[in-house]
């Protein structure tokens, strides 16, 4: 065969061969009109390609039916591609189709009956076969209907163009690829290229062009040419021709090495055969997924482990970590700023990015037209594409100027349940926006299933968060509860501990009373009402919560006592303006008392920020309710002193109680009775030294007189026994501390010793007892009891020991420094008795 | 990417919805957009010293308050800022200030500042008008580069010669004459050149002032005369052979059938685009002469290119991005003008009514300097929405400057000042007079002053009247110079004398119980008033004399 024989068997076979293993990777796709139209195109191709072939191979049944074949291809190739392009442009009106259809069908009829070619046939010319025919002068109507209807198809493209149905640069590939066959089919007529099968050649790069329009338009995806049917067909077909060729000296190798198992040939051939093809559909198959789909598969691949990922994420700030990391990981050299959506005004606020150097400032509001496009389109759009917009139009300059600022490429919704939860912008850094850089569709479309898979994660973050709102929110007034509270306040003061933080809390005063009076649904109202008002004052510079029935409390970090302090007042005036005006006939009264502390002013802690505020509620209670207190340590303030009195009255008033019961202690253990008043002096110099203010040391005073009353509940048998008492009588020894507190409940004007009593028997290291409390969460009061009440102990004579010396006394209260007691006050209690400022009673030296 | 590459590379209607894409919008949409361009001048306004002039009752927050606190402004509250230029007080730095005449207020001119943005907008929109000038329908537009522009507007500092600046950056056009050229040129030998040199290489696009236009169209022949002279063999090889051949079958069919050279013999134009008072009055028969009907756009010095009208060329619509639009109807402004101090009410898009004719009131946005600003425009909402185009906005026509303004040909306004200053310069014996603006019998209009003479001088002023009007043009002339462009520019002398017997207009006042308006007298008043006279012809003892 000679070397011109052998191309037209090569180049129309690798055109068969191209022209099928499209065929066959369209037949896989979703059947639709433009589908179809790019089959039967490619079966025109196909039949022009493998008729030229075979007639060239003069294969069965014969070359005239092969020629057949090959001419109806041809002739069928203008209406494919007319149809093409009608069904591309999603075109209508089936007219000029139908008129051009019914001629086509009329040419291929006659050109059966050999109208237009005449005698077509293969002749050997002593050197080489040729295949020759004569035209006749009616050849001119198929080549006209092929110039109209080409010249039609051209039509349609460009009315498309011209209305922008279609942009021009879709139809770009399709230009390539008919020009590329007009000037093969042209040129194959030429003297100088009769040996050379152009044709062929042309139309498979027609229909690889097609292939690729199609591609651009989504229609079918390179994933195709991964499919199994096709690659299996071309190694099929190509391990054939393999063995085809080499068969002549395969079959006498075989007879040479193997000719004792000659009749074995035909099953050892189809053996290697299927080897070879199974190795071609390997190799094609890696291939093919090598040269097409590694990108796409890595992004897949991706997008699955992000999926995975994202779905185990519950905390809102690890979901927008991973997205940022994903996003970087994907789109290397381009930045992404996430904007979520604040459910309380609908903007959307700028929460996380891949770059780490931007700081979390931006914001689009509600009406942003980006925003309103997104909410109105959902769907991803670039910036380009989104500054030709009706809504750009209303975008203030600074707004432009930011965006353009930001070089932002690509805007990228996450929409979830209709609704656009966040916004991703993606913008080119500054290396790509030089280089003008755009994201390709395919980038785009993987961004939009990124953003699908985020809005799911999204979503059921913002239920965790939604539940654990709840959980934080008290249902009626929706003010935050008493746990989150001390979470947060707890963070606050880390936050603010090198700064102030102020602390004040509201109770309302005879509440009960007022439900009483006006029903449980007005006192719910009313607490409702208060708690908004509340909120509304304190705005942004503090947290509000419910921390009771009828307490709210309120934390200002960063703020003075001054700001809590104007809150108050501005509640004060709102509640008694609500009460006035709120409905009925029966003029209300309703009124609160608040108290005010802050660190580090007064307070050291946390517990003491509580412990100080509720006392000066306590303060604001006693002094006739309707106040609101600044704690403070200033000892000669008068409404202290106020307090003061009111505290001694109460307790004269409450003295023969007292009395009473250290008397009924002093019935069973003598010791105790004046134990406590030394106590209570011990105590309330030590308070006082301390810089407590003058109502705090009467509190501790009264606590000291009273703290060990309790013990009246104690058998009589374990007070006055002599020797160590046995782990059983020291558990009912440890019970005064509870008896103590179950009587002083019923001394329902006396109750704010309450704290002071039950925390006296507690260790700094929190070995102590009953609640085992530790440092500075032991109220003050307590701490002072604690010292006073063991330094007492120690220098008394009781039943079971001698008294010890003051200095012995002394050194080991400076042993227990850190352990028993609070260092601090120790060391002022020792520098307290060592100076004589405490009149120290040791009735046993 | 330039308007030029777009048109290139993007499908035309990515590009007709950019550019065009208002025209989509909805009403709401519409005064959504409006609202919030409107806050932001706020914003800009509210850190200026010429803001916070206005914004003494503190800033507005909302649009409804800016209504209620905002006061209505004229020129004059912006003359010490604008007219010596004072950058620093304005919102923004302008880029550019554009200049008008104003003989008939308080200053000689007037002066607005652009900034960045307010260009950007302004290119935006007048690319959409050149867009909508050649198109038939949505996304159907015919614009190359390379098309041969005419361009008949006053070039910088006026409103009108920004635009061949700003678009020679977004596409090429060929100027005829070049924009270089054209700058060193009057705005009359402009005219000549360029309609010589588009006789010669023929022209794509027509940007004209309308009665400039129709004056052309009127006499071609002299314009072919104006810009080729007499023909000759040299200026003959000089044309382009399109033009060569155009001119030659229309002259042949001239002389067979004996009618007039028009200009659509000559020219095939794709865009036809004018400006200025009176253009609707010209429109059909610049459409006949052309061929292609005028596309007319709104604008002015102070609020730049404003509104455009669509592929139907029946109305125009407000740009919703260059000003934010008030409207005060017609009633409001007659009103005003007889209850002085009545601060007349406003409305918004949003609330106007089909057919009533308001007056305009625009706060420029993007920076600019007006705030409630009564440019003296008249236009009527012809409809709320467009149904046989699809448009939902409402469209408008320009009417005419306000009542006390007499614009003549787009080139002058004459007010009750103006007039005052030029009677007593000419110390004429005119004891009373009133003026308005009327049209004859080709449509061109005219300013008609009525006056009653002295009767002691009558006898003198009688011999003649054309001395009476000579005296008065005269004085007008050297008084306005846009007034003396009319006589150079478009050869008219615009001015008519009727002379009224003594005692008529205080006759009409007795019977009507009114006063007459010196300027803007209603058209029925002044009928009212030639029938007192002709009553008083009839009873004998007249001196009237009319031109």
């Amino acid at each position: 065969m000679s070397l011109n024989e052998r191309l037209f068997v090569i180049v129309p076979l690798l055109s068969v061969i191209c022209n099928v293993f499209l065929l066959f990777t369209v037949v896989s796709v979703k059947r639709d009109r433009l589908i179809s139209a790019f089959i039967h195109l490619l079966l025109s191709f196909t039949a022009w390609s493998t008729g030229s072939l075979f007639l060239r191979m003069k294969l069965f049944p014969s070359p005239e039916f092969w020629y057949m074949v090959s001419i109806t291809g041809i002739f069928l190739v203008p209406f494919c591609i007319y149809n093409f392009v009608y069904r591309f442009t999603n075109s209508k009106g089936t007219f000029t189709k139908g008129i051009l259809l019914v001629l086509w069908i009329l040419v291929i009829v006659l050109n059966l009956s050999n109208v237009f070619i005449i005698d077509p046939q293969i002749r050997f010319d002593g050197t080489e076969w040729r295949f020759e025919y004569g035209v006749s002068p009616w050849i001119i109507a198929p080549i006209l209907l092929a110039v109209i209807t080409l010249g039609l198809a051209g039509y349609v493209v460009y009315k498309n163009c011209r209305t922008g149905n279609v942009p021009m640069r879709q139809f770009t590939p399709m230009f390539f690829g008919v020009g590329v066959m007009f000037v093969g089919t042209v040129s194959a007529a030429l003297p100088q290229m009769v040996s050379i099968p152009v044709d062929t050649f042309s139309c498979t790069i027609n229909a690889i062009c097609l292939y690729y329009m199609l591609y651009q338009r989504r229609v079918v995806q390179l994933r195709g040419f991964t499919n199994n049917a096709p690659i299996y067909v071309v190694s099929l077909v190509i391990s054939v021709l393999l063995f085809l060729n080499v068969y002549d000296e395969f079959h006498g190798l075989y007879l040479r090495y193997f000719g004792d198992y000659k009749s074995y040939e035909t099953i050892v051939m189809a053996a290697m055969l299927t080897i070879t093809t199974l190795v071609f559909h390997r190799l094609f198959y890696r291939l093919m997924e090598n040269l097409l789909l590694k990108g796409t598969e890595l992004q897949e691949q991706n997008l699955r482990e992000f999926s995975t990922a994202v779905n185990k994420i519950l905390q809102l700030d690890e979901l927008l970590a991973l997205y940022c990391d994903f996003l970087q990981q994907n789109f290397p050299g381009q930045t992404a700023r996430v904007f979520l959506m604040n459910r309380k005004n609908g903007s959307y606020c700028m929460k996380s990015t891949t770059d780490m150097s931007i700081a979390n400032r931006d914001a689009f509001g509600a009406d942003h037209p980006m925003i309103t496009w997104l909410k109105e389109h959902m769907q991803a759009i670039s910036y380009e594409n989104f500054s030709k917009t009706k809504n750009f139009r209303a975008m203030w300059r600074n707004e432009k100027k930011r965006l353009e600022e930001m070089n932002v490429n690509v805007i990228l919704p996450v929409i979830s349940n209709h609704e656009l939860v966040a916004v991703t912008l993606i913008s080119l850094n500054d290396a790509a926006a030089k280089k003008h850089k755009g994201i390709s569709v395919s980038n785009m479309t993987f961004l939009e299933s990124t953003a699908a898979v985020l809005s799911i994660a999204l979503n059921n973050a913002a239920l965790c968060e939604e539940l654990k709102r709840k959980a934080h929110k008290d249902p009626l007034t929706n003010l935050y509860n008493r746990g989150y509270f001390l979470e947060n306040i707890a963070k606050e003061f880390a936050l603010s501990k090198h700064d102030q933080i102020t602390l004040m809390i509201i109770n309302l005063d005879d509440f009960r009373l007022y439900n009483e009076l006006y029903g449980t649904a007005e006192g719910d109202r009313i607490l409702k009402r208060f708690g908004e008002a509340l909120k509304y004052l304190v705005n942004n510079r503090g947290t509000v919560a419910r921390y009771g029935g009828k307490e709210f409390v309120i934390s200002f970090p960063f703020c003075p006592p001054a700001t809590a302090l104007e809150c108050a007042k501005s509640a004060k005036e709102w509640l008694t303006k609500e009460i006035m005006s709120a409905d009925g006939k029966t003029k209300k009264f309703l009124t609160f008392s608040a108290g005010i502390s802050s660190y580090p002013s007064n307070a050291a802690s946390v517990d003491e920020l509580f412990t100080y505020a509720n006392m000066a509620v306590y303060s604001a209670k006693n002094d006739g309710k309707n106040k609101i207190v600044l704690y403070t340590r200033e000892s000669e303030n008068q409404r202290m002193a106020r307090n003061v009195k009111t505290k001694r009255a109460l307790a004269e008033s409450c003295a023969s109680t007292i009395y009473a019961l250290t008397a009924a202690i002093d019935a069973k253990d003598h010791y105790t009775f004046s134990h406590s008043n030394h106590v209570a002096q011990y105590a309330s110099v030590l308070a006082e030294a301390l810089g407590l203010d003058a109502e705090h040391i009467e509190i501790i005073r009264q606590a000291g007189l009273l703290h060990d009353i309790g013990k009246i509940g104690t058998p009589e048998a374990i007070l006055s026994k002599t020797t160590r008492l046995t782990r059983e009588e020291y558990e009912i020894m440890k019970q005064h501390v509870e008896a103590s507190i179950s009587m002083i409940k019923y001394l329902p004007s006396l109750d704010y010793v309450i704290p002071s009593v039950l925390g006296h028997h507690e260790r700094w290291d929190g070995g102590g007892y009953p609640r085992g409390l530790s440092g500075n969460a032991i109220p003050i009061g307590a701490r002072c009891l604690c010292l006073a009440d063991s330094f007492d102990a120690m220098i008394s004579k009781r039943s079971y020991k001698e008294a010890m010396s003051v200095e012995a006394a002394i050194a080991e209260i400076r042993r227990n420094q850190g352990t028993q007691f609070d260092p601090e006050l120790a060391a002022l209690f020792i520098q307290l008795i060592e100076s004589g400022k405490i009149e120290v009673h040791n009735d046993g030296c | 990417m330039t308007f030029e590459e777009k048109l290139r590379k993007c499908p035309a209607n990515e590009i007709w919805q950019e550019y065009c894409g208002f025209l989509d919008l909805t009403l709401p949409e519409y005064m959504n957009i409006q609202k919030r361009l409107l806050l932001e001048q706020i914003e800009l306004m509210s850190h200026c010293e010429l803001g916070k002039r206005f914004f003494r009752q503190g800033v507005p927050t909302s649009v409804e308050e800016f209504r209620t606190k905002v006061p209505l402004t004229k020129f004059e509250d912006y003359a010490d800022v604008l007219l010596p230029q004072k950058d620093e007080m304005l919102p923004e730095k302008p880029v550019l200030w554009l200049h008008t005449t104003w003989e008939g207020g308080d200053f000689p001119s007037k002066r607005a500042p652009y900034t960045e943005s307010m260009l950007e907008t302004y290119k935006t929109n007048i690319l959409g008008a050149m867009l909508l000038a050649t198109s038939r329908g949505r996304n159907h537009f015919c614009v190359r580069p390379g098309m041969r522009v005419l361009y008949s507007l006053a070039p910088l500092p006026y409103a009108t010669g920004m635009f061949p600046d700003l678009i020679s950056s977004e596409i090429y056009l060929r100027f005829m004459p070049s924009v270089r050229e054209a700058r060193k040129m009057s705005f009359g030998q402009q005219m000549k050149d360029g309609y010589k040199l588009a006789i010669k290489h023929d022209m794509n696009l027509f940007f004209g002032m309308s009665s400039v236009l129709y004056g052309a169209t009127k006499s071609l022949d002299t314009l072919i005369q104006k810009s080729g002279g007499k023909i000759h063999l040299k200026d003959l090889l000089s044309m382009n052979p399109k033009m060569l051949w155009r001119l030659m079958a229309a002259r042949y069919r001239e002389k067979r059938d004996g009618v007039s050279v028009k200009p659509k013999d000559l020219f095939r134009l794709q865009g036809f685009v004018c400006v200025g008072t009176d253009t609707a009055l010209y429109k059909n028969e610049l459409e006949e002469a052309w061929g292609i009907r005028p596309l007319e756009i709104a604008g002015g010095t102070e609020p730049s290119c404003m509104g455009t009208e669509t592929w139907s060329k029946d109305g125009l619509v407000l740009f919703p991005d260059a000003c934010f639009y008030e409207f005060i109807p017609e009633m409001e402004l007659y009103k005003e003008m007889s209850e002085p101090g009545y601060v007349p009410k406003t409305y918004l898009m949003d609330e106007l009514v089909a057919g009533q004719k308001y007056e305009l009131v625009i706060t420029v946005l993007k920076g600019g300097a007006f705030l409630r600003y009564r440019v003296g425009d008249v236009y009527r909402c012809l409809r709320l929405r467009n149904a046989s185009d699809k448009i939902e906005l409402p469209q408008f026509e320009y009417v005419d400057r306000i009542p006390t303004v007499i614009d003549i040909a787009g080139f002058t306004r004459i007010t009750q000042r103006e007039i005052e200053r030029v009677i007593t310069l000419s110390r004429l014996p005119i004891e009373t007079w009133f003026a308005i603006k009327e049209y004859d019998e080709t449509g061109r209009s005219f300013l008609n002053l009525y006056v009653e003479l002295d009767p002691e001088d009558t006898q003198s002023a009688a011999l003649s009247r054309q001395l009476l009007r000579d005296h008065l043009a005269l004085y007008f002339r050297s008084y306005d110079g846009d007034y003396s462009d009319l006589k150079r520019l478009l050869n008219v002398d615009p001015l008519k004398v009727t002379i009224l017997k003594r005692g008529v207009v205080a006759q009409y006042e007795k019977e009507n119980g009114c006063k007459i308006p010196r300027v803007g007298t209603s058209k029925e008043s002044v009928l009212e008033i030639l029938r007192i006279q002709k009553e008083s012809v009839q009873e004998g003892g007249v001196f009237c004399v009319t031109e």
